[in-house]
């Protein structure tokens, strides 16, 4: 997937504002930053990019396909949601195995590969509602990527988890830059940002109000 | 004196809850038509020829439609207070309270209080019933509501037939209020024990509510070989009716089993998650 | 195969409870078509609030089952339910899927309850010219019935949750039984009211009530009533196509939420 272009993206829920006239574009091979305060959209607008909610006003195209109009959801869409998690009685391998199934595009062994590229055992036969906060993180990081995503959508990719995963994610995005990929994160970290992104939008109100690009991305954290 | 505390603050979080105040407020208005209704129909009719005011409830056998509502009995006593405890986990707010008050005594305080709850939901409506009925329709009414002279003889001959019959006989207000109470705490045991179900991790709110439905249905059909009669359970948690073959030891035995079984359940499981 | 076992058992011992504990099985002087009547179609002959109940009662495998299987597509709204509808490309197709394994469970646990009676009612009469029509009409009857609630209490959990997707389609399913009861020599079934009862899933459930021209003619038409057993089949049809249609368009308009309704508190 070459761009995502959101055009003029509203979302009104019960008469209040969430998203407003949103104007964005995202192309491959670069990491964006989503920083903002709690409340201020960034969950919301990845549900918009991800087809998941209907837009009130405005579109999203992806290579010239208007969501919710040519397709539904994104081709290729590997995406993390702060605060949810996967199916509680089954273990991580179960999980995403359960996942895979729906678009058939990969076997045992890309999910075998993508749960150890996190740092977790896919032997491990503890079920999700068992695994600790981290546990939990990696495990949803690993169904982010275990498709091989062009899109890759992370909202707090580095939340509950040690310095040395937080290392290793980073590197893993670091990667999937390189291979053409477009990421957008939101968080709250700015080492993160800082590390990380070679565009920062700052969200606020559900407005999308400040853009900043290159090496210095201080002052939106 | 800390149970008391933490089945005060559980009571108090359960009548805030929308379980409650719905399934109460549905009891409250069905309970409140059904006098309305008998006042309509005794309309013009002599003192002496109208029901007894203790005889116009919404749970007396003698209301056509009280059959009805006893097949919604076993959803409604799981209504108020049922879901309390997998609300709890699923929220967390579990972990939060068990910090505050021990675990023992949320686990406590947790049954005491469903039971609690429930029984308010089942008894209060038609307490309130009994004391509008005493208000508006005169002492004088002496017939049961299918028309029957309540101290007829040919009524008194089927009213032997009634649980708690010679209580009947004394004090018909007294009657009122006991058999309804033991409604309320058959109500009250059921949600104790869905909340023992709930304690083995059910996942979807919905399954809750077969537990209580399965245990009356199997009751009722299997009673004919316990007690040689086959009674439906409406026979029980009505009042005034004049079936027979009831017992009261196999009422209360239902009823106890019940809260053990519940009772039970929960310590299974507590000792279950401490070992996890 | 665990999974259709257990179905073909629980389906079994439904039938073989109701009639354990409905039906006076030493009554063995009747032949297949009157036997089973009693033993798998819910047959009442009155609408007295006695034989209401146990028509009720009889229902309550039927509610067990709707329940179980209320959340079958309801589940996926519950958790992950990002990480699943991001990857659906089109919702309103997984959801005829979905509806189409509803309706492959509900036919297996109802031809289990069917051939189950059928076993029961050749082993107790000795009668083994079986009513193919008869067992073909109630299995399509139950099928399709529980198929339409099932469905309904998952659109209904998806906005509500599941407790109250249950409460609601509960609810509906027992007026539907009790208003019949205004048909116990208060209203007759002419007319106005007969049109309402024709209109009443509880009634079109019945296989008895219906009326037919044909060799079932003897054993049905428990009422003389006009009520077509082949138009309560395209009635509960129908249903079922709205239902499934409905269902389709609710679940492409709908926004995927991020809370669990099953964690509400």
């Amino acid at each position: 997937m070459d761009k995502i272009e959101l055009i003029n993206v509203s979302k009104e829920i019960k008469k209040k504002k969430i998203l407003e006239d949103i104007n964005v574009k995202f192309e491959k091979g670069k990491i964006y930053g989503l920083v903002g305060k709690n409340g201020s959209g960034k969950t919301m607008l990845f549900r918009a990019i991800s087809g998941l909610i209907k837009l009130s006003g405005g579109m999203v195209v992806a290579d010239g396909k208007v969501l919710h109009k040519d397709i539904s959801v994104l081709p290729s869409l590997g995406i993390v949601i702060e605060n949810t998690g996967l199916y509680p009685e089954f273990t991580g391998f179960e999980n995403l195995k359960l996942l895979s199934k729906i678009n058939k595009k990969i076997g045992d062994k890309e999910i075998w590969e993508a749960i150890k590229r996190v740092g977790l055992d896919p032997a491990d036969k503890r079920s999700f509602r068992k695994y600790s906060l981290g546990m939990k993180q990696k495990i949803v990081l690993a169904q982010a990527f275990m498709e091989d995503p062009e899109v890759l959508l992370l909202d707090e990719p580095t939340n509950a988890l040690d310095e040395e995963t937080v290392n290793l994610i980073r590197e893993i995005l670091l990667e999937e830059k390189e291979k053409g990929k477009i990421i957008i994160i939101a968080s709250h970290s700015r080492e993160d940002i800082e590390y990380l992104c070679d565009e920062v939008y700052k969200i606020s109100n559900g407005r999308i109000n400040v853009k900043r690009g290159g090496e210095s991305n201080e002052e939106m954290v | 004196m800390e149970v008391i505390n933490s089945i005060k603050m559980q009571s108090s979080l359960l009548i805030r809850k929308k379980g409650f105040q719905i399934s109460f407020l549905l009891l409250f208005a069905y309970a409140m038509l059904i006098s309305v209704i008998y006042a309509y129909m005794q309309k013009g009719s002599y003192t002496t020829e109208m029901i007894h005011p203790a005889m116009i409830s919404g749970i007396t056998s003698d209301v056509d439609y009280v059959w009805f509502f006893c097949r919604y009995f076993p959803f409604m006593a799981v209504m108020p207070a049922g879901f309390s405890f997998i609300n709890d986990i699923n929220t967390k707010t579990s972990v939060l309270l068990k910090a505050q008050m021990g675990e023992k005594r949320y686990y406590m305080g947790k049954l005491v209080s469903v039971f609690l709850i429930t029984f308010i939901t089942f008894t209060f409506p038609f307490f309130i019933e009994l004391l509008l009925n005493v208000i508006i329709f005169p002492f004088e009414g002496t017939r049961a509501a299918t028309g029957w002279e309540a101290y007829s003889l040919t009524y008194v001959q089927y009213a032997n037939n009634h649980l708690m019959s010679r209580l009947f006989y004394n004090n018909i207000y007294i009657y009122y209020i006991i058999s309804t109470a033991l409604t309320g705490i058959f109500a009250g045991a059921g949600a104790v024990f869905t909340v023992g179900i709930s304690s083995f991790g059910i996942k979807y709110k919905a399954f809750l509510f077969l537990p209580f439905y399965l245990f009356i249905y199997l009751a009722e059909n299997i009673s004919k070989y316990i007690i040689s009669s086959y009674t439906y359970i409406d026979t029980y948690i009505t009042i005034f009716d004049i079936i027979e073959g009831k017992s009261m030891a196999y009422y209360l035995t239902l009823i106890v089993l019940l809260m053990i079984m519940g009772i039970i359940f929960t310590a299974i499981n507590i000792r279950r998650n401490e070992t996890r | 195969m665990g999974k259709y076992f257990f179905l073909i058992i629980c389906g079994s011992m439904s039938n073989i409870l109701n009639i354990f504990f409905y039906l006076d099985i030493t009554d063995i002087n009747s032949d297949f078509g009157t036997y089973f009547i009693m033993a798998a179609s819910l047959a009442q002959p009155t609408f007295t609030s006695g034989h209401l109940v146990l028509l009720m009662q009889s229902m309550i495998p039927m509610f067990a089952f709707q329940i179980v299987y209320g959340v079958y597509i309801y589940k996926h709204f519950c958790c992950a339910s990002v990480y699943y509808f991001s990857r659906q490309k089109n919702r309103t197709r997984w959801f005829i899927g979905e509806s189409v394994k509803i309706i492959k469970y509900t036919a297996i646990f109802f031809a289990s309850y069917i051939l189950t009676a059928i076993a029961v009612t050749i082993g107790v009469t000795g009668d083994s010219k079986v009513v193919g029509e008869l067992c073909i009409y109630t299995f399509l009857y139950f099928v399709l019935y529980n198929f339409v609630f099932c469905m309904l209490i998952n659109l209904v959990s998806i906005f509500t949750g599941s407790q109250n997707g249950i409460i609601i389609t509960y609810g509906i399913q027992m007026a539907s039984v009790f208003v019949l009861n205004v048909f116990n020599d208060k209203v007759q079934l002419t007319g106005i009211p007969l049109k309402l009862f024709k209109l009443n899933p509880a009634s079109n459930l019945v296989v008895s009530w219906h009326s037919s021209s044909g060799k079932l003619g003897k054993y049905i038409n428990m009422f003389n009533i006009d009520f077509d057993i082949n138009v309560s089949l395209i009635y509960f049809f129908v249903l079922s196509l709205i239902i499934t249609g409905v269902g389709g368009f609710i679940i492409n308009k709908i926004d995927v939420t991020l809370e669990n309704k099953e964690e509400k508190g």
